[in-house]
């Protein structure tokens, strides 16, 4: 009896945590975002600023031209010379244009002026194509953006 | 008289079947774990009818604050973000669609919040709708525009 009742307080004296509660919550936890979970594509911004009022200061570079045609085939213009860049295609990619690009930002920081790029698109032009042209400027942080609807100057 | 193992087996019997469970509840911990850290929260709310164009060069959507959001769908036909069901503008109504910019703009500066139009266009719709929105947005005094973008196609 005696060695029974020490046995009995030895085990007395462990102390016990009860997590019972904190596994229901985690659980609940669990089932929450299991519910609430959908799986979708992550958008992203792609930003534009549409210019103000024209500013005093008269741009060093001429501004390039780009034209985007219903096909989806990209050309720029100078004057009157249109140089087509690149054909529709399924890619994202327009390879020749981005050269263009490359070297006209690259001439605009050397004159020490913003480069300023015109964007005519056709009225049957898809969006994607008109976006994959704002991405690659995006790409070369060309800021001076506008959109035009009608022919450019000869 | 009783075969040690039978005897063995005869001992076992009363006593309780225990399942560990402490396994299971590492996985909830593990799956919690999961869910928590790969969970985004979504800034401005996605109809999955629109498919937006692909733009590697986008940049991460920050805040939803300013954004006023406009659905263009395949078809041309323009809605808020609550969707075509509910929200859905009339062909050519750019009255309606003028007015609805306007009063996101107010509420926007009221909030102290710089207004930006955020332009949900699916991929395959004519360029000509996102222009014509941005023609409607320019003449309420919205400049600052983001077209909403995947990063990549897949």
């Amino acid at each position: 009896m005696a060695r029974r009742s020490r046995a009995e307080a030895l085990e007395d004296d462990t102390p016990e945590l009860d997590i019972s509660s904190l596994i229901d919550v985690c659980f609940l936890l669990l089932i929450y975002f299991l519910v609430t979970t959908t799986i979708k594509k992550k958008e992203q911004d792609l930003p534009l600023t549409l210019p103000g009022n024209q500013s005093a200061s008269v741009a060093k570079i001429d501004t390039l031209f780009i034209i985007v045609e219903d096909d989806g085939s990209v050309s720029t213009k100078s004057g009157s010379d249109v140089t087509p860049m690149d054909d529709p295609s399924d890619s994202h990619e327009l390879p020749n244009l981005e050269q263009h690009i490359q070297i006209y930002v690259g001439a605009a920081v050397t004159s020490g002026s913003e480069p300023v790029v015109q964007i005519q698109v056709e009225s049957e032009t898809e969006t994607q194509r008109a976006v994959d042209v704002l991405n690659l400027l995006r790409k070369h942080k060309v800021k001076g953006i506008t959109f035009t609807d009608t022919e450019p100057p000869k | 008289m009783a075969s040690k193992r039978l005897r063995a087996f005869a001992s076992a019997a009363d006593e309780e079947l225990k399942v560990d469970m402490s396994p299971m509840i590492d996985m909830a911990f593990l799956l919690i774990i999961f869910f928590i850290m790969n969970a985004n929260l979504i800034v401005v709310k996605m109809d999955k009818k629109v498919e937006v164009p692909v733009a590697p060069n986008s940049i991460k959507q920050e805040t939803k604050n300013g954004r006023i959001v406009m659905n263009i769908y395949e078809d041309g036909v323009f809605a808020t973000e609550d969707g075509r069901e509910t929200s859905a503008f009339a062909e050519d109504d750019d009255k309606a669609i003028a007015d609805y910019l306007r009063k996101g703009l107010n509420r926007q500066n009221e909030l102290g919040y710089k207004p930006v139009l955020h332009i949900r266009a699916d991929r395959g719709v004519k360029f000509a709708k996102a222009r014509e929105l941005m023609k409607i947005a320019a003449s309420v005094g919205l400049k600052q525009m983001y077209f909403a973008s995947y990063v990549t196609d897949k």
